[in-house]
């Protein structure tokens, strides 16, 4: 589905300077990536203390909404900390590649269509329109994982070791089955840009979660796996590893790891409600306003976001074991299968619905047939290092 | 276009901004201690012992390397989605060049061939995390061994000594008493 190029000098409307135009972006886009980042930290507290029937941090401000804000301030005033065996170039580069990436990555995210206040128009609400964003945004997920993986090396403490390898290992296992679900969607609505495949979704009605099930259960449980969040939180495993990867930080490199992580949780919600919710469109509402899609991309973008928060405090951690067999020998092979009926359905012409269907019909006996869990016994005899 | 990618240059400048300010306002206002028990690296409050540079489990790099060929894979596959969409459903580029069936029994050889390469990995048994033993479980020897026998073996041994003659004969008798 073409999309047509902004128009940058328009005669009848009232433009910004270019460059103007594009830092006052930058900023909105920066403020409410980070104004959410930091509000998340609240929230995961607030949610877990609901969850547990607590009351939570309430001393900040009212209903402790300033605790951001003085948990930022003592990150500030902390000792930092470089341990004597540390490699100190990557020790300091870590927490910058951890941070940096997550947060770039929101720059293809389409928010909501062409903004206009009166005479002014101020172009679509994100930052670039790349025609190949599926590809940026897949460049940059795949380079989260240096920071994890460095930070946990250059440390040279045993715990931040284990903890980046298996970090690692699990976001590359997960990633592909992410970057597969991808492929179905981008197969689904034939374009590689963020902005065609939500208005692709919008024009049909029928959005990538319904006509592409099996994709979107993958894309979630790979989510999770890709931003190191429970039940695949390998990387921190606080009874085994006291902090993984980020054992020997402090101060504001500990700060940025955190803030990585939280940022890659928005972004990654952000591409879920654009991949598979048909980003700000509403059911059966051909063409909405910008000021309508924002409001309606942020309520499905922060359903996604309670939905890290809550998965969180209820379930719990997985094994290893069970994390590196469920990625690879579970999801890997239905991720390539579903892309493989997808392909299928795209040639012979068949109509999408007919997906959901097939997943339905095949999945649920399958499911039933072969989704015993396993006994107790047969797993935990004879087990190896794990790790 | 091309002052998209500009414009994400950008994006990415005042990013880094951002992490690298935040890092210059913490070194001037954090406390400098120069303790060197500070310094040491964390393990429970044990002294560590030698670096942890060490070797680890040979299969993270199997994992990686599985990870790398699905990885180009899938670097491919992407331009190929796009084809096949657009030559079956008649939009695009690639409308009228019939490459829409190649393209599909192309791409599925492709996959295939993928496919069979990680059955091969997991049949070979590399991604199975739990290594399975199946031979007979590890049985702790039951002596000690003891630098100077007792005086009960030392009798023990000079009696076998004494009958050492006819040792045949006796096991030969043993195992007619058995049978």
């Amino acid at each position: 589905m073409p999309v047509e190029a902004v128009t940058l000098a328009d005669t009848t409307t009232k433009e910004l300077p270019l460059l103007v135009l594009w830092l006052f972006k930058a900023g909105l886009i920066y403020g409410g990536l980070l104004g959410t980042a930091a509000l998340m930290t609240l929230a995961e507290r607030k949610v877990s203390a609901w969850i547990q029937y607590r009351i939570g941090p309430n001393r900040v401000g009212p209903w402790g909404l300033l605790q951001p804000l003085a948990d930022g301030v003592k990150f500030i005033f902390k000792e930092e900390v470089v341990p004597d065996g540390a490699n100190p170039l990557m020790f300091r580069l870590a927490p910058i590649l951890s941070a940096v990436p997550a947060m770039l990555a929101i720059a293809v995210i389409p928010f909501a269509g062409e903004v206009k206040i009166g005479d002014w128009s101020f172009g679509t609400l994100s930052i670039a329109n790349l025609d190949i964003s599926v590809l940026y945004v897949g460049a940059l997920t795949g380079l989260s994982v240096y920071g994890v993986i460095l930070g946990g090396w250059s440390s040279n403490s045993k715990y931040s070791l284990l903890g980046g390898l298996r970090a690692s290992a699990q976001m590359i296992s997960y990633e592909l089955t992410l970057l597969l679900a991808v492929l179905s969607v981008v197969l689904m609505n034939g374009s590689l840009d963020l902005r065609a495949i939500a208005a692709d979704q919008a024009s049909t009605g029928m959005w990538n979660a319904i006509v592409q099930p099996v994709a979107f259960v993958l894309f979630v449980i790979a989510m999770f796996a890709e931003t190191n969040r429970h039940p695949f939180d390998f990387a921190e495993c606080e009874p085994e590893l006291v902090g993984g990867f980020h054992t020997e930080y402090s101060s504001m490199k500990f700060a940025l790891f955190f803030l990585g992580e939280y940022c890659a949780m928005v972004v990654m919600a952000c591409l879920a409600t654009t991949f598979f919710l048909g980003g700000g469109a509403l059911p059966f509402i051909a063409e909405l306003a910008w000021y309508v899609e924002l409001p309606v991309f942020c309520a499905k973008a922060s359903s996604f976001l309670f939905l890290f928060l809550w998965v969180r405090w209820t379930l719990p951690r997985f094994r290893y074991d069970q994390l590196m067999t469920l990625g690879w020998q579970v999801m890997l092979p239905l991720a390539l299968v579903n892309l493989f009926v997808t392909g299928a359905v795209v040639a012979l012409g068949w109509h999408p619905l007919l997906m959901p269907l097939l997943a339905i019909a095949v999945l649920v006996p399958f499911a039933l047939l072969f989704g015993r869990p396993r006994p107790r016994s047969e797993s935990l005899t004879h087990e190896g290092a794990a790790g | 276009m091309y002052f998209d990618y500009l414009n994400v240059l950008i994006f990415c400048a005042v990013g880094l901004g951002f992490v690298f300010v935040n890092l210059i306002i913490a070194s001037f206002l954090r406390p400098k201690r120069k303790v060197t028990e500070g310094l040491e690296t964390y393990e429970c409050g044990e002294e560590p012992i030698g670096d942890a540079w060490i070797q680890f489990d040979i299969r993270y790099y199997t994992v990686a390397l599985v990870y790398v060929i699905f990885a180009v894979e899938i670097a491919f596959l992407f331009p190929w989605a796009i084809v096949l969409g657009e030559s079956f459903r008649g939009t695009g580029a690639a409308v009228g060049t019939g490459i829409g069936a190649f393209a599909l029994i192309e791409g599925i050889v492709f996959i295939v061939i993928l496919f069979l390469g990680l059955a091969y990995v997991w049949a070979k048994g590399d991604l199975d995390w739990v290594l399975s033993f199946s031979g007979p479980a590890y049985q702790p020897p039951q002596e000690r061994a003891r630098f100077l026998p007792s005086v009960h073996e030392l009798q023990e041994l000079a009696e076998a000594r004494n009958d050492e003659g006819d040792g045949e004969g006796d096991e030969a008798e043993e195992n007619e008493e058995a049978a």
